[in-house]
């Protein structure tokens, strides 16, 4: 059982790597026919095939080894040097990737390489391979391949260009040779030689009748090969999409606790800012390169286009050079798959019907090659894609007349439509002259196809033609089509998203009424969050959700935000879990990837809702614009009305504190004191294992920076004993060098804590200042002068 | 003499028109997202294969009464220049050529507020078809930052 199972999965690995190989393969071939002699491509070609053979006999799929097979043995002539690379061999090995193609296939579905017979294919590869083709140059140097017809007769004045002697070779004859273009015969059936039964460079003639002739195609062969570009394929790896989702869950947590550390830090400790400020930076910047992730090159869409471009470019007898820039701008992983079948359907359109045949670009003074441009770029926020032919245009009267004689519009409304106008029809269902036409899967297509589809990703598609020069398209797709991370929020029965980025924390309000009230200010509702007094807005009752004066259920949420200098809360009824995270805490099983969309003209003047998403039930829910609603909340005077405030309360408080208020830092003892040490005093606190302790003249120390500094328990301390450690794990308090520099071992840090009355000293013991009210509670006051002075006495001993 | 192409539909049994070129498409009504403090005449947001359409109700807009829930209605979704809306309209009847010509522009300014988006009456035989603009229908439908509710 683990065998098959084993098998199945080194199947499945073959079936992935291959057809990744394969599409390799495609680009690999087309680009070779441009640079027959490229030898690193050809490697690599032969490199792809030979490993699929070998593969495949590993398995026992021997259709797949024999054809395979016979593509390596062509590969291989190829690559030595015995016969050139012409649009013929192209033809053929590319038939044989797709025959492999096609077993692959098969394999996957049914698990064997079905009934295919590929004996033709290999015959015909074979055949190919084996044709004595000799190689010879030109005078001027450049090698061609010749091979003989039977005959063939001249339709134009041939032109003359010298051949080097090829008398050594036994099928030539020995007459004295020219140059002919393949394209001005035709064999003796009439049929133009050179495309039809004479696809090689130099065609020679055995007929008696006519002299000898070699026909050279106006090519040129490179004489040195262009240095091969590192594949994409080295600088990237295989990820599975699910680790990447699993990522970035993850880091929409951390963010999530992120902003609660944030809250919870508070503001005493500068070491504990610094680092919660550091964790801030980090973990924003992480989420920024996490949701990059979700960015794709639109090479991915664009691979397949040399193919498809040559292949149909054949088909209609047409020669068109395509050319890309622009493949490595990203878009986001969700638009990619969208705007796939678009463009094909805009490619293929211009090899179709918008490139001329060579003869008539010829007649019109162009060159015989179209040129078909293929761009993406980023442009003020948004990814354009222009798909550009030197074809012959589009008229716009042309389009006017047709589209009456469709029945789109009438004679006279078109007489009086902008130019502009009337280049829309061309995307008007009923404007195309094919019957429906449909792609391979049997997908309708057509340019109302096309729109429809790049309008439902919130894309634009422009048309600008110029009669006899060329036609462009451009398809716009705005990348504030953003994805963001947000809480999906219910209040009355309605949902809505709140942006991630202004969230700050969520806090539950209990029926029970422990957890934060929501009082009056002045008729204004605020909520109290750790000493904070901050507004809130009761969602339900300011959208209108709920019938005013209907009693409200006392358990709910505070979303806590933060919008450019003020925060302030949301009364909600709850947040809702994304089902994937079940089992999750609530705050961060409500974090949600949704994709911002526009939500109109119409509607964004109410400055209430920044957007709106669709879920993936299928549900519309709104995004907050949350300053919007705040302002219309008047929550920022709101804000600072609370500001004022807060000077009395600190002026209250500060009656009761000393008038520097000092801040302690208290331990308790092992055997429970409470003692408190001037946080001025102390230079760190740390952990010790016992096997960092030492013992040396009769005390426990600990060696730091090449010094030994000694510890002393802060019970034996206050006792007047000093002893070494018992125990094996120590939490110390180093003091500062300035009060001696050595250090105390507790049970435990409490907390740092401001003074909040005066030091009473009347109750005083050996070791010990006074007491304070820290915190609430009584707490000793350790004298650091004792402290110092004893390790002063144990330097000096 | 020039004629354009319109959908024609009904309202509350009264005939309106709307040029054809501004349609985009048809369908059944569907569930609608609310859009709270939006104007009483928009019903509500549409998910239109990932595009998001608000849904505006005629008969709210030109203040008919309600509908009634058990009779299915139908959306007109309009696309023009990028702006895509629905109107929610009763039933859809055929889509008709109409004489430029044979349209009748109202003098004066319609007393009603809620009417100015008829620009025009046509009369057909037993019937009088209102020509809408649908510019005009949106324009009233805009409103600027309400205050909410009671805080």
């Amino acid at each position: 059982m683990a065998d098959t199972d084993d098998t199945l999965e080194f199947v499945r690995e073959f079936l992935i790597e291959s057809t990744e190989n394969l599409d390799q393969l495609d680009r690999d071939l087309v680009a070779l026919e441009e640079n027959p002699a490229d030898p690193e491509r050809l490697s690599s070609i032969f490199r792809t095939v030979h490993t699929i053979k070998g593969t495949s006999g590993f398995f026992g799929f021997s259709k797949l080894g024999a054809i395979t097979h016979s593509g390596e043995h062509l590969l291989g002539r190829l690559r030595d040097g015995k016969i050139v690379l012409n649009a013929r061999v192209a033809s053929v090995l590319l038939q044989l990737v797709d025959s492999v193609r096609s077993i692959l296939d098969t394999i996957e579905k049914t698990g064997s390489e079905g009934d295919a017979d590929l004996r033709e294919l290999s015959r015909t590869l074979s055949r190919v391979a084996d044709e004595e083709i000799v190689v010879t140059r030109l005078e001027s140097g450049k090698p061609v391949s010749v091979v003989a017809v039977e005959s063939f007769t001249a339709k134009t004045e041939p032109r003359s260009t010298p051949v080097s002697d090829l008398s050594d070779s036994p099928k030539l004859p020995a007459a004295p040779l020219q140059a002919i273009e393949p394209e001005a015969l035709d064999d003796s059936n009439g049929n133009n030689a050179a495309t039809v039964s004479v696809p090689h460079d130099v065609v020679l003639s055995k007929s008696p009748a006519s002299e000898s002739q070699v026909l050279i195609p106006v090519q040129t062969v490179p004489t040195k090969s262009r240095k091969s570009q590192a594949p994409v394929a080295d600088a990237s790896i295989r990820v599975d999409v699910g680790l990447l989702s699993s990522i970035l869950d993850l880091v929409g947590e951390l963010v999530l606790a992120r902003n609660q550390l944030s809250a919870a830090a508070g503001s005493r400790d500068p070491a504990l800012r610094s680092v919660v400020h550091r964790i801030h930076t980090v973990t924003g910047a992480l989420q920024e390169v996490a949701m990059k992730t979700r960015m794709q090159p639109i090479e991915q869409v664009f691979c397949k286009f040399p193919r498809i471009v040559r292949d149909l470019a054949k088909q209609c007898g047409k020669e068109v050079q395509l050319i890309i820039d622009g493949a490595d701008t990203e878009l986001d992983r969700s638009l990619v798959e969208n705007i796939r079948d678009p463009l094909t359907h805009l490619i293929r359109n211009a090899v179709d019907h918008g490139i001329e045949p060579p003869d008539v670009r010829i007649s019109r003074g162009k060159p015989s090659t179209g040129r078909l441009f293929l761009r993406a770029f980023h442009e003020s926020g948004q990814v354009t894609v222009e798909v550009e032919d030197d074809g012959h245009g589009i008229a716009v009267d042309a389009v006017r007349q047709k589209a009456v004689s469709k029945g789109l519009v009438s004679l006279e409304a078109v007489a009086a439509m902008s130019d502009d106008r009337v280049m829309q029809f061309i995307f008007e269902p009923g404007f195309s002259t094919a019957a429906k036409v449909t792609d391979v899967s049997g997908r309708g297509v057509g340019m109302d196809v096309v729109k429809t589809n790049i309008e439902s990703i919130g894309g634009t598609v422009d048309l600008v033609s110029r009669p006899g020069a060329g036609t462009t398209i451009r398809v716009r797709i705005p990348l504030t089509l953003a994805i963001i991370p947000a809480l999906i929020i219910t209040s009355g029965s309605e949902r809505f998203a709140i942006p991630q980025a202004y969230v700050k924390e969520l806090v539950a309000m209990r029926s029970d009424r422990t957890g934060p009230s929501i009082e009056g200010l002045d008729g204004a509702p605020v909520v109290r969050i750790r000493d904070r007094l901050l507004p809130v807005i009761f969602i339900d009752s300011w959208l209108g959700l709920r019938k005013p004066n209907t009693p409200r259920s006392k358990s709910g949420m505070v979303v806590v935000v933060h919008v450019d200098d003020y925060e302030f809360g949301l009364v909600v009824d709850g947040v809702t879990a994304d089902e994937e995270h079940v089992g999750a805490a609530v705050e961060t099983a409500s974090l949600w990837i949704i994709v911002v969309k526009p939500i109109g003209s119409l509607l964004a003047p109410l400055g209430l809702y920044a957007g709106a998403t669709v879920m993936g039930d299928g549900g519309v829910v709104l995004i907050l614009d949350l300053r919007g609603i705040a302002l219309s909340a008047d929550v920022p005077a709101r804000v600072r009305k609370n500001e004022d405030l807060a000077p009395r309360r600190i002026e209250m408080a500060s009656r009761i504190r000393s008038q520097d208020a000092a801040r302690y830092l208290v331990c308790e003892t092992d055997a429970g004191r409470r003692v408190a040490v001037l946080l001025e005093h102390v230079e760190r606190l740390e952990d010790y294992d016992s096997c960092e302790l030492q013992l040396v003249a009769g005390r426990t120390v600990v060696e730091r920076l090449g010094f030994f500094t000694p510890l002393t328990d802060l019970d034996d301390f206050l006792c007047g004993q000093l002893r070494p450690l018992e125990s094996s794990y120590v939490t110390a308090v180093i003091l500062s060098n300035a009060v001696g520099g050595g250090g105390l071992s507790v049970k435990r840090i409490i907390d740092v804590v401001e003074a909040e009355s005066l030091l009473q000293t009347s109750i005083a013991s050996p070791g010990v200042l006074g007491t304070l009210s820290l915190g609430g509670h009584a707490t000793e006051v350790l004298d650091i002068r004792a402290v110092s002075q004893a390790h002063q006495a144990l330097v000096n001993a | 003499m020039s004629s354009r192409q319109y959908c024609t539909f009904l309202v509350n049994d009264c005939h309106f028109a709307i040029e054809a070129a501004d349609v985009a498409e048809v369908l059944r009504a569907g569930t609608l997202t609310r859009v709270p403090l939006a104007s009483h005449s928009i019903l509500g947001l549409l998910n239109l294969r990932g595009r998001i359409v608000p849904v505006i109700d005629l008969r709210r807009r030109f203040q008919f009464p309600e509908a009634d829930p058990n009779r299915s209605r139908t959306n007109v979704v309009l696309s023009m220049q990028g702006e895509w809306c629905s109107l929610l309209v009763d039933e859809l009847l055929d889509v008709v050529d109409i004489d430029d010509d044979r349209i009748e522009h109202p003098t004066a300014e319609s007393p009603e507020p809620h009417l100015d988006a008829v620009v025009g009456i046509y009369a057909d035989e037993s019937k009088l078809v209102h020509m809408l603009e649908p510019q005009r229908i949106l324009q009233s439908l805009v409103i600027h930052r309400p205050r909410g509710g009671i805080v």
